[in-house]
């Protein structure tokens, strides 16, 4: 199985900013259809000091060091 | 301030989406996710991409490799991955994975273990080669032989008008060999004039029956024989009811 690197763009999100994992076509951009993802896990430096409260169906936080 | 880690309960459908919630402000420092393609439509990139508030994207991020349809792969980004350590072949070009990007461009300075600088084997099925211009531009050069092996014919088709093939040697001699026959074969387009053998140089042209027995004929349409002069140079055939004549 391969494991790929890639940068990610330095940036501050708010509240209902998103985050998306899609699969794109590398020719069109277009949305490619039957990709699965798992193991979904975000590190992320809390600065409103409230992600530890997130509810959010989808997500669960867990408080780091 | 605290560092969290978001993490997914569940296999989802690209595009998986985490919105973040009323309060919710943080920076990502990484992310990861495994990237199932087994029943993808085609090859894909696997994107992390940042969305506004209102849904408009301002980051999408991807390795420079894309996933095959039906590859999977485990996929981590990172604002600076340029240090780290991908597969044990490094950053470059990968096995089992579709490579993709904007160009190749490959330069060796040693020898392999086959004794080539470039050596590319597919024992799997045939190596091919597609490009919408050129493959081999006409500016390139080759240092040393240059040896093409076919498993059955070698064909050379340019859309070059009707001089498809130009073999061209300023130094030496230009060589055709074959084991078998060797034919040059002008078709019946509409293009040239048949075929040509032209010597501009001083030697002229020379025809040599180098086997013994061996004739040099000329024939007519039918295939019978117009001319015929043997290797020994004994005999010739003028066709049957023509005379020989010397027009001088």
């Amino acid at each position: 199985m391969a494991e790929l690197l890639s940068t990610m763009a330095e940036v501050t999100l708010g509240p209902g900013y998103q985050i998306v994992f899609e699969a794109i076509d590398p020719t069109t951009g277009a949305p490619v259809s039957g990709v699965v993802v798992s193991e979904i896990a975000i590190g992320a430096e809390d600065i409103s000091g409230t992600s530890s409260a997130d509810q959010s169906p989808n997500a669960l936080l867990v408080p780091g060091s | 301030m605290a560092t969290v880690i978001i993490e997914a309960q569940q296999n989802a459908d690209t595009p998986y989406t985490y919105t973040l919630t009323g309060a919710q402000t943080f920076r990502p420092e990484s992310a990861f996710a495994h990237f199932d393609g087994t029943g993808a439509s085609g090859p894909f990139l696997a994107c992390l991409t940042f969305k506004s508030i209102d849904g408009k994207i301002f980051s999408r991020t991807f390795p420079s490799t894309a996933i095959a349809a039906g590859g999977v792969a485990d996929v981590s980004y990172a604002p600076f991955p340029g240090g780290l350590i991908q597969n044990a072949g490094g950053s470059g070009i990968q096995f089992d994975t579709l490579n993709v990007g904007g160009w190749l461009d490959i330069d060796t300075t040693g020898t392999g273990p086959s004794g080539e600088g470039v050596n590319v084997v597919a024992t799997g099925n045939d190596a091919t080669y597609s490009a919408a211009h050129t493959f081999i531009n006409g500016t390139d050069s080759f240092d040393g032989a240059v040896t093409i092996t076919g498993k059955a014919n070698v064909v050379v088709t340019t859309t070059n008008g009707p001089r498809f093939l130009e073999l061209t040697d300023d130094a030496d001699s230009v060589v055709l060999s074959s084991d078998n026959a060797l034919n040059l074969i002008s078709g019946a387009g509409n293009f040239g004039n048949g075929v040509n053998i032209v010597s501009e140089n001083v030697n002229g042209i020379t025809l040599q029956l180098a086997s013994a027995g061996a004739t040099l004929e000329i024939t007519d349409s039918n295939g019978q024989p117009i001319l015929t002069v043997n290797e020994d140079g004994t005999s010739y055939l003028i066709k049957t009811g023509q005379a020989w004549v010397a027009s001088l």
